[in-house]
């Protein structure tokens, strides 16, 4: 089970301004890869769906192949079974790529962590780089947005959107 | 002939497409980082390795798709040239000449209406 | 409904046919309290013969299952119909000495994918399996999982009731 290997080399035309107008066209067009593996799928599908709406804020296109994505949202329990798979299709993927780890099941092994696992890679970051952690189990529709939202702060160097309001009555 | 606007014009537009489609990539190349090394170059096939050929035989079905594509789309792309130098011609040779090829494709719109395709099936009731 | 209780009827009347001491256990059971309405005991080699048997009638093979007993592996076969209820279980104890079964896959080739779990998962080795592959582990694992420690593993006497375990015909 071997991790990903994949070097990326900086661009032939590396200037400051050039860079942050391309970081902001990039971070507001995301295009995600389907990486629905178990439950977490399901709120993945939830966002791209009318309520919570993901196209909204740029990542509607849901790519299958990983030629075509830039960010791999890695929803569900990776077995030792599917890690090679996992990590072909992050290092298939053109930069700039970068990869969402959502529910507990992607960040550490969720509830399969114990002594003596024989199936499940605990936390998908021995595999791959990750940028975004969302925890849960698994996380509300409005994690990922979140996720979204934190990952073009990291491309573009602030976030876009409002913060969400406290609902103090609660 | 003499040089004038329209050939610059057609020119232009072709020049235009070029870039157009060009452009991007070279843009691609100058601007966005490059990823190497592990599994990259390997071709896609769902995350394992590609196993089998990659000739496959086409399903004859996107043939009929083909055919009745050919039949109206270039069907009518090419008459747009012949509605308008149809009533400068002399003769009954440009009718026939019509005549031939309309048939030709109206064979292959026959050929799939007699197969049903043209036909919806009434609603399903619940 | 009936059709279906005079399929099963033929079924134990052939299983009744098979030579005694390759069928024995044969019983009706309590659909309430078990789920079945009729078990039966295998030993190896008339496993084929009983599974065609069902066939023959228009029985469907549900599962194959393993469990980890202390007289050895107990491997589990449900049988439906899918036109009335009716559910028949065949089970076939195997050593744990020398884990080897027939494979079912050549008579319901569904069977397939069930035998390789149970190869996955306990070690049992099906003989004349078209593709006798982990389906579910990775490759390399070299521990069975579900092989229980011998403190843990439980007498077949006493989880079956009397009637399926009694030996010689009814």
């Amino acid at each position: 089970m071997r991790r990903a290997v994949s070097q990326i080399e900086p661009p032939l035309i590396d200037l400051g301004p050039v860079n942050q107008i391309l970081d902001l066209c990039r971070a507001m067009s995301l295009w995600p890869m389907t990486f629905g593996l178990a439950c977490c799928a399901i709120e993945m599908m939830a966002v791209g769906m009318a309520r919570f709406d993901i196209s909204r804020f740029g990542a509607e296109v849901f790519r299958p192949s990983p030629r075509q994505s830039d960010v791999m949202i890695v929803a569900g329990t990776v077995s030792k079974k599917m890690a090679p798979a996992v990590v072909r299709l992050y290092e298939q993927m053109p930069a700039p790529k970068w990869v969402i780890a959502l529910g507990n099941c992607a960040i550490s092994g969720g509830p399969f962590a114990f002594e003596g696992q024989y199936g499940i890679v605990e936390g998908v970051d021995q595999l791959v780089p990750v940028d975004v952690y969302v925890p849960g189990c698994p996380p509300r529709p409005e994690g990922l947005l979140e996720a979204i939202f934190a990952l073009q702060e990291k491309i573009t160097g602030r976030r876009w959107w409002p913060q969400p309001v406290e609902d103090k009555k609660a | 002939m003499q040089f004038d606007w329209l050939h610059a014009a057609i020119i232009l537009f072709l020049l235009a497409g070029v870039v157009f489609g060009i452009g991007p990539i070279i843009g691609s190349l100058l601007l966005a980082p490059k990823a190497t090394g592990g599994d990259l170059d390997l071709p896609y096939e769902c995350g394992v390795p590609p196993h089998g050929a990659a000739h496959v035989r086409f399903g004859i079905n996107y043939y009929f798709y083909a055919l009745l594509f050919l039949a109206f789309d270039v069907d009518v792309l090419y008459l747009f040239p012949v509605s308008a130098v149809y009533v400068g011609s002399r003769g009954w040779l440009a009718f026939w000449e019509l005549v031939v090829f309309v048939g030709v494709l109206a064979l292959a719109v026959i050929y799939f209406w007699r197969k049903g395709v043209f036909s919806w099936p009434r609603r399903i009731k619940p | 409904m009936s059709e279906g209780a005079d399929k099963l009827t033929a079924v134990l009347e052939g299983l009744a046919n098979l030579p005694g001491d390759q069928c024995w256990g044969l019983a009706r059971a309590d659909h309430h309290r078990q789920g079945i309405h009729a078990a039966c005991q295998l030993e190896a080699a008339a496993l084929l013969p009983a599974a065609r048997l069902l066939l023959d009638q228009g029985f469907f093979l549900e599962d194959v299952s393993g469990a980890d007993l202390s007289e050895g592996f107990l491997l589990c076969y449900h049988f439906d119909l899918f036109d009335a209820c009716q559910r028949v279980a065949l089970r076939l104890l195997v050593p744990r000495e020398r884990p080897t079964a027939p494979s079912l896959a050549g008579v319901y080739s569904g069977a397939d994918w069930h035998e390789r779990e149970i190869f996955d998962f306990y070690g049992v080795v099906f003989t004349d399996h078209p593709n006798l592959k982990p389906l579910l582990l990775p490759d390399d694992l070299d521990q069975r999982p579900l092989v229980k420690r011998p403190e843990e593993r439980r007498s077949l006497y006493a989880l079956l009731p009397q009637e399926q375990l009694v030996r010689g015909k009814p």
